[in-house]
Formats: structure tokens, C-alpha cells, sequence
């Protein structure tokens, strides 16, 4: 066990008592929230669902996390790696508890860590060999030929989180500050007094799902939720209300599949999304990506783009990008699909343009390209590109473009403490704000 | 009578008797008990001695002497006088007390060799009588004693006793005002819980500091807190299985060279030696100061606190809520009755509940994070300590509040804190002026004396 890490986990968790002080930060509250997005899961290891960007590290924990220096400290492991004959041995912390009350062991992360080696994890983990777990030791698992600090930083990974064994996305769990239960078109975030990092402040948030923008907007303007973002601008001006400016949580990206034929030749998808005008779809909470160079309109005849219908979102933002993608002669029209449909139009390629999202777990470019590379193929993400100047750089070469980055940007109630940083675990409820 | 029916009787008489013999006697109450009935401290240190004295020198003459004690006062005549009358008064009538207050040298030439002497030495003290009796008698026959002229120390005994408020009006009172207050800074940034005691058993009063990283226990020197000794947690206990994201740490000096410290940090509480040294840990515990221990639940620790692992046993108190910030102490009333105040604050509650068997259950508002309880004036009635129930640091003060006898409240100080108070402890007075108070602020240590 090394001091670095004990010291690191500390500052991470104390960084979360910055409104301590005095009278505790108070322990209550309610944070509902209602969002145009797809409700059926919630996955920490999942690449491309939104809901799942958003809330998935309320649930959910890697095994390290980045000091604010960008160095890896425990926070599910006991200490940082130590290297191991040509391996390296992580121990996981005793007694960890999941929300609903499942003992972690060394089989867990290992369960974990495969699990997310065939989902999102590729982008961060495809160097790695899969782990085992480490002899009679129940805490200690073995990542084989890994060099341990490198291991730490991919193992810093939102998308690396342990989960128990038998992880399902419907009934999600895992050592986060909240225990997420899905309803009919919702999800209860309430808090977990077993979470290995510390209960959150706030008691439950509430996330309803919107059947289109204006729903989520017309929520925020009668008091029936508390923020109101992806459709920023949309909404009447709230007496009180504050700027939520927070991170950025993924991108959506446009596809160029087979049926596109040379209109679906790497790179092409980037030349038409570096087309598309910035302001155009800053209602929708998508900004554009810096650096993008000259952009060329569809040329490759009428078209569907391609959306999952249960996604409402991405539906009306398909909508939005018809005339911007078209040409004479070239329509894009947006087509909602079932979700079977698309999610098969995707894995067999078989589409001409589809509209996607791509989880960002990091600010980083060079993490950034890799998730953009996984969502495309994750062996690309085993042999990214050097010296990458932005992410855009990253897509040059892939059948994939950067329609935006998605941020949480909008408005909320001035009650709720410490929103903008997104760390839902160290939201507050500030009462003498009401 | 035949002598069949003669044997049938005496087996009943010896199964009888067995009977009677069997049967326990009935309990005679403990001397002590008897004494803490007294109502006065004199009274009390009276009673203890004469039943250790008694049937030693029951004719003696009986004389009580002023010692050094406390340096501002001198013990008056009238008190002595009256110990040595109710210490012969014990005795029974054939003691003889001494009205006046005598040498030791006074004493022997008054006594007679046959009767002999109980010299009653008293000191008193700020927080306390000490008496000690020294008896004293000649050689048992004629013409022993006259071989052998002279008394002879022949026994000894002592007693201890908390001021009444008879001896406590002796002294002047304790002005209870902030005189100074002494800033120190610390390495240390995220302290979580203060104590303050003789931790080195020495008998001189150290701080200790609990942080989320480290222990220290040191001194305030030329405007730093100067460390005699260091632990990391790290290196004694692991990481809590579930922390509280808002940490909650305790501490306390149980004995002197002893410190109890625990944080929801980590998994386990620490016994340390007063050179840090692990003597044991106690898993899934929390120190309440005074009270034992108590255990985690939900945001905050149990309302219920009790006898630490290996510990002797505390009567126990539950609050009957989850709590998030506790304290303990056991004082001395205003009318001399020992008691033990403790308080505590619910989980999300901005007032504290403070509980002891003398007053009703008192409601203190406006209390933070940070709380503790003592005497600060050593007038009998007992201080909160408190930081404010403001989420705002730069709004953050130290209020100190007395349980009056009616259990009433009455604010007795209010000093801002705008660096804001993380934690605080109060340290042993000098009884000359009131109990300094350590606070653990935004910018470093305060001493508040």
C-alpha cells in the first residue's frame, strides 16, 4: 500500500467537503430532472447511450481515479498497482459493499473489467490482456505483461467501473453514491449508504423521460423539474433560475455506412459535419468542435439518416440536420427506426448516413480519440494515432464525424449547490436559496 | 419421649439451623454509600475517613491542620475546626475534636499518650478537598508508655472529595471572558477533531490533532503548532468500507497518556499510547468523548453511545436518532452532585439535545458541526461549546452557552470565526481563568484562553 494512494483518495474525498465546514452540508433534497433521452438502462460500461454518460458514475466506480495533476490515486483499490512477476496485482479494498448489499471481490472486478473489454472499455483497455483472478487471494486480481502505472491511468476510466457479477443495465449496481431503480419511463436515483466513496448529500434525483424536447423544457417552466437544459434557449426565462454550464458528456456523430458507397469512404463523414453551421444546433445543447476544416455538402443522393426512434433527442436533432446536410438533389431525410433496427443498421453497416452518440469520459484528446475510435472499431483504438492536435484529428480517417459535443448546459434552480461540475454525488440542497 | 421421636427432632433442628445459616445476611451498606449521602464535601471527606479510622483511636483527640493547597486562599480556621468535630462525632462521644486548628507539634503536646491523636491534615484545592489522618497513639500500658514516652505514628488514611459550593465560594470566581487568543498555523489542512490533555502523562496539556491524513500531538510554539509525535493513518487502519463523503472524526484523552481517535475515513479506531503507539483497534467504532463508543449508521453514528471494545463499562444513553456531532463530560454540580452531561446533534439537525439526571432535557439552538461540553469556569455549571449552524465559513462563530441550575440557557460568549471552526476541544484549566479553548480554523490553530 502505498502512501501516494491513501493520500490521493483522501484529497479526492475531501474534495467533496469544500462546503462542509460549520453546519454539515446538508443531507436532503430532491433533484428531478425530466430528459429526451432513451430509458432502457443504464451501463457504465456502455459506449454510446447518453443516459448512461450522464448517470452512470452515480452508480458506479473504477478501481482509480485522477488526482486533479492527472495522476491515478485507489479509490476502489486499496493501493496502486504493484507490478507482479511481468503482471500487475490490484487489490480491491475489504469489505465493499454494493447498493443492493452484493460483497465485491477480486471475481467482481475481474467480472468487470472483461465485461467493459467487449463494451466501451475497448477504448481504453484494448492493450490490456484480460485479468484473472490472482490465486486464493479474493481481493487480488493479476493484469498479465501490464505495466502498472499505465494500467492505473486506463483503470481511471469511467467506463473501466466494477460492477458485481450478473450486472444487468435494467437493474444497475454497483458502489456509487446512488442505487438506480428503473420505473416505467423513469429512474430513481436514491442514495447508497453503502457507497465506497461516500453517500451523496442529496437524498434521490428523479429522471423522468421526455417524449420531445419541448415536454422536458415545458417541465422546467412549470416547476415540475429543476433543471432545464438540452434545448437551451428554448425555455421561458425562470424568475431565480441560475446558468448550468457543465461539462461536456459525448459527442453526436454522424455515420457513413456500405450503402453511402463513396460517399461513405473514410472521412467523408467529417467533411460533412465540419459543414454544418455552429449555431445551428446550439438549441439542441450541441456545440460545435473547434478545428474542423472545410466541409461538403451530401452528394451522395437521397438518403435516411438513420435514429433511433426511442431516442427523442437525437430525433429532433435529425430532423434539425436534414436541410443542413442536404443538397439539391441529395436529400437527408431523418428516419426513426426501432432501436433493433438501428442498433443492426450499425453492426452490419448496412446504412448510408446514421446519427450516434459517443460517450466522453475525459477532457483529454488523446482519451477522447480513443473513445471516438472504439465507437468505430475498438481494435483501432489498440493503435491510435500520435500526436493528435484535437479530436477531430482522430476522425479524419474514419467513416465518422463530429456533428457536436454535447454539454450540459441550461438553467436550474438556485437551490441546488455545486451542479456544474457534474459530480451528482456533491449536488447539495440549499434551502435558504428557496 | 421416645428415641426415634428425640433423633426425628434433632434432624429438624439441624435442618433448621442449616436453613437459618443458609439464608444470606442481610446487606450491610457500604460505608461509602452511606458518605455520599452527605450533603456538604466536608461532610462527604468526614464520613470516609472516620469509617477508615474506626476502632483505631475511637477516645482520640482529633485535631485538623491546614496544608498548602490552592495558593489563593487559606483554609479558614472555622472549617478545620468543624472537620475535626464531625470526624469525632463518626468516632463516637469518646473522641475528643480540637476546636482550634494546631501544628502537628501543637497537636502531640495536647494529646495524651493514653487517648491518643487523629491529625487531619486538609488541603484544598480549585477542583477538590484532599484530607489526610494521620493517627497517632502511645504505648498500650503504664508502664510502656512510661519506657517509651511519646505518640507514635500508628495508621494513616485519605480522602478526596469535589467542592460543595460552600468551598467553591472560597475561591474568586472565574471571570468567564476571552483574555487572548493565540494563533498558530499547522501543516495541517483538514482537521477534522481536536483533544486536549496530558497526553504525555506528565501532567501538562498537549493537543492532539486528528486530521484526515494524520494524528499529532504537540503544542502551540512561537505561532506554530509544533508536532512531538506524528501517526499516519494510512499506516494503522484502512480505508472505511463505505466513508462519509462529509467526514465525521472524534477524539479523546480517556486517561492521561491515553488518546482515543476515530474518523469515518477509516475502518478502524485507534487506542494510542501518548507517544502514538497502537495498543489496539477497534473496527467500526467511533470515540464519544466521555461516553465510549458508538457506531455507524446511515449518514451519521448512532445516538446510542457505550463501553468501547475492552473497555469498562459507561452507563449507557441513547438520543434515539442518528447523530453527527457528540460530546461528553462528567462534571461536578453546582451543589456538589457528580453528574455526566452529554450531547449531541441529529443528523441534519441545526440544534444540538444535551441530556444528564439533573435538569430535563435541554435544547441548545444554533449549533454546528463542532461541539463540546465542560466547566469552563469551574462554577458548577456546566458550558456548551458550539461552532454555528451557518453554511457560510465567513459566518461561522464560536458560541459558548452555560446550563444554568433551572436548566436554562444563557449565552455567555460569541467570538467570529470567519476563517471558520472545523473543530475544537477544551483543554484543563488552571482555575485561575477560564478553560482555554482550542479551535482547529480555516487558518490554523486558535487558542482561545
Amino acid at each position: 500500500m502505498t502512501a501516494l494512494g491513501r493520500r490521493s483518495f483522501l484529497t479526492a474525498l475531501s474534495a467533496a467537503a469544500s462546503a462542509s465546514a460549520l453546519g454539515r452540508t446538508p443531507t436532503a433534497g430532491v433533484l428531478r430532472l425530466r430528459l429526451p433521452l432513451y430509458f432502457g438502462g443504464l451501463d457504465p460500461h456502455s459506449l454510446d447511450d447518453p443516459l448512461s454518460a450522464l448517470f452512470a458514475t452515480a452508480i458506479a466506480d473504477p478501481l482509480f481515479s485522477l488526482d486533479a495533476s492527472g495522476k491515478p490515486y485507489p479509490t476502489l483499490a486499496s493501493a496502486l498497482p504493484e507490478r507482479s512477476g511481468s503482471g500487475s496485482r490490484i487489490t480491491l479494498r475489504p469489505e465493499l459493499l454494493s447498493a443492493r448489499g452484493k460483497a465485491l471481490s477480486a471475481a467482481d472486478a475481474v467480472f468487470s473489467l472483461k465485461r467493459t473489454q467487449g463494451l466501451g472499455g475497448a477504448a481504453v483497455l484494448g492493450a490490456f490482456r484480460p485479468p484473472s483472478v490472482e490465486g486464493k487471494d479474493r481481493l487480488s486480481i493479476i493484469v498479465p505483461e501490464a505495466n502498472p502505472e499505465t494500467l492505473a491511468r486506463a483503470l481511471a476510466s469511467p467506463l473501466t467501473a466494477i460492477v458485481p457479477r450478473g450486472f444487468s443495465p435494467l437493474a444497475p449496481d454497483g458502489t456509487g453514491a446512488f442505487k438506480a431503480t428503473f420505473g416505467s419511463g423513469s429512474l430513481s436515483l436514491a442514495r447508497n449508504e453503502n457507497a465506497a466513496r461516500g453517500a451523496a448529500f442529496l437524498e434521490r434525483i428523479e429522471l423522468g423521460r421526455a417524449t420531445d424536447l419541448a415536454d422536458a423544457l415545458r417541465a422546467f417552466e412549470t416547476g415540475q423539474v429543476d433543471i432545464g437544459w438540452l434545448g437551451n434557449g428554448l425555455y421561458r426565462a425562470k424568475a431565480g433560475a441560475v446558468p448550468l454550464d457543465g461539462p461536456i458528456f459525448g459527442w453526436i456523430v454522424l455515420r457513413t455506412g456500405l450503402t453511402a458507397k463513396s460517399w461513405g469512404a473514410p472521412g467523408i463523414a467529417g467533411q460533412l459535419t465540419a459543414a454544418l453551421p455552429a449555431a445551428a444546433l446550439a438549441r439542441f445543447g450541441v456545440r460545435a468542435v473547434p478545428g474542423a476544416g472545410n466541409g461538403v455538402r451530401w452528394g451522395g443522393g437521397p438518403v435516411p439518416l438513420l435514429v433511433s426512434e426511442d431516442a427523442p433527442h437525437a430525433v429532433e436533432l435529425a430532423r434539425a440536420l436534414e436541410p443542413l446536410l442536404s443538397s439539391a438533389g441529395n436529400d437527408v431525410r431523418a428516419t426513426p427506426v426501432p432501436r433493433a433496427t438501428w442498433l443492426e443498421a450499425r453492426r452490419s453497416r448496412r446504412f448510408a448516413l446514421l446519427l450516434d452518440f459517443v460517450r466522453a469520459t475525459s477532457s483529454d484528446v488523446n482519451q477522447s480519440a480513443l473513445a471516438l475510435l472504439a465507437a468505430v472499431d475498438p481494435a483501432l483504438a489498440r493503435r491510435p494515432p500520435k500526436n493528435l492536435i484535437s479530436v477531430w484529428d482522430a476522425t479524419r480517417t474514419l467513416p465518422l464525424g463530429i456533428v457536436g459535443e454535447v454539454r450540459i448546459v441550461g438553467v436550474h434552480g438556485p437551490e441546488f449547490e455545486a451542479l456544474d461540475a457534474w459530480q451528482l454525488a456533491n449536488v447539495w440542497l440549499n434551502s435558504e436559496k428557496r | 419421649m421416645s428415641r426415634r421421636i428425640s433423633g426425628f427432632l434433632a434432624l429438624l433442628a439441624s435442618l433448621t439451623v442449616g436453613h437459618v445459616h443458609a439464608a444470606p445476611e442481610p446487606t450491610k451498606p457500604s460505608p461509602n454509600a452511606d458518605c455520599d449521602r452527605e450533603s456538604t464535601a466536608i461532610g462527604r471527606s468526614a464520613c470516609r475517613l472516620a469509617d477508615s479510622l474506626s476502632g483505631q483511636a475511637d477516645s482520640a483527640l482529633i485535631v485538623a491542620g491546614a496544608a498548602a493547597g490552592d495558593e489563593r486562599i487559606a483554609l479558614p480556621a472555622a472549617i478545620s475546626g468543624r472537620f475535626a468535630q464531625l470526624v469525632a462525632a463518626r468516632l463516637g462521644a469518646a473522641a475528643q475534636p480540637s476546636k482550634e486548628p494546631l501544628t502537628l507539634a501543637q497537636a502531640e503536646h495536647a494529646a495524651s499518650s493514653a487517648r491518643g491523636l487523629i491529625y487531619l491534615t486538609v488541603s484544598l484545592y480549585r477542583d477538590r478537598l484532599d484530607v489526610s489522618a494521620d493517627v497517632y497513639l502511645g504505648a498500650g500500658h503504664f508502664w510502656q508508655r512510661v519506657k517509651s514516652p511519646g505518640l507514635k505514628l500508628k495508621g494513616h488514611a485519605f480522602a478526596t472529595t469535589a467542592l460543595d459550593p460552600e468551598l467553591r465560594a472560597l475561591f474568586p470566581a472565574i471571570p468567564l471572558v476571552v483574555s487572548r487568543v493565540d494563533k498558530a498555523q499547522t501543516a495541517e489542512h483538514d482537521i477534522l477533531a481536536l483533544a486536549c490533555g496530558d497526553l504525555r502523562g506528565d501532567g501538562s496539556s498537549e493537543i492532539a490533532v486528528v486530521g484526515r491524513r494524520r494524528v499529532q500531538v504537540g503544542r502551540l510554539e512561537h505561532g506554530r503548532f509544533a508536532a512531538r509525535v506524528s501517526l499516519n493513518w494510512a499506516d494503522s487502519s484502512a480505508v472505511a468500507p463505505s466513508p462519509l463523503r462529509e467526514p465525521i472524526a472524534a477524539c479523546a484523552v480517556p486517561e492521561p497518556g491515553r488518546l482515543w481517535v476515530g474518523s469515518s475515513d477509516r475502518a478502524d479506531t485507534l487506542d494510542l499510547t501518548g507517544t502514538l503507539q497502537v495498543e489496539h483497534k477497534w473496527h467500526a467504532v467511533m470515540p464519544w468523548p466521555g461516553a465510549g463508543c458508538t457506531r455507524r449508521t446511515g449518514l451519521g453514528y448512532e445516538g446510542k453511545a457505550r463501553a468501547c471494545p475492552g473497555s469498562s463499562a459507561t452507563p449507557e444513553v441513547d438520543f434515539g436518532t442518528p447523530v453527527d456531532a457528540f460530546d461528553s463530560r462528567a462534571l461536578t454540580s453546582h451543589s456538589g452532585q457528580l453528574h455526566t452531561l452529554r450531547i449531541a446533534r441529529a443528523v441534519g439537525a441545526d440544534f444540538a439535545r444535551a441530556l444528564d439526571s439533573l435538569h430535563p432535557e435541554v435544547i441548545v439552538p444554533n449549533v454546528g458541526a463542532q461541539v463540546a461540553v465542560g466547566d469552563l469556569d469551574e462554577d458548577g455549571q456546566p458550558e456548551i461549546v458550539s461552532s454555528s449552524a451557518s453554511l457560510d465559513r465567513h459566518a461561522d462563530q464560536l458560541l459558548v452557552r452555560t446550563v444554568t441550575d433551572n436548566g436554562q440557557l444563557r449565552e455567555r460568549l460569541r467570538v467570529s470565526v470567519p476563517s471558520g471552526i472545523d473543530a475544537l476541544a477544551i483543554c484543563p484549566g488552571d482555575g485561575r481563568a477560564m478553560a482555554p479553548l482550542a479551535l482547529a480554523t480555516g487558518d490554523g490553530i486558535w487558542l482561545i484562553r
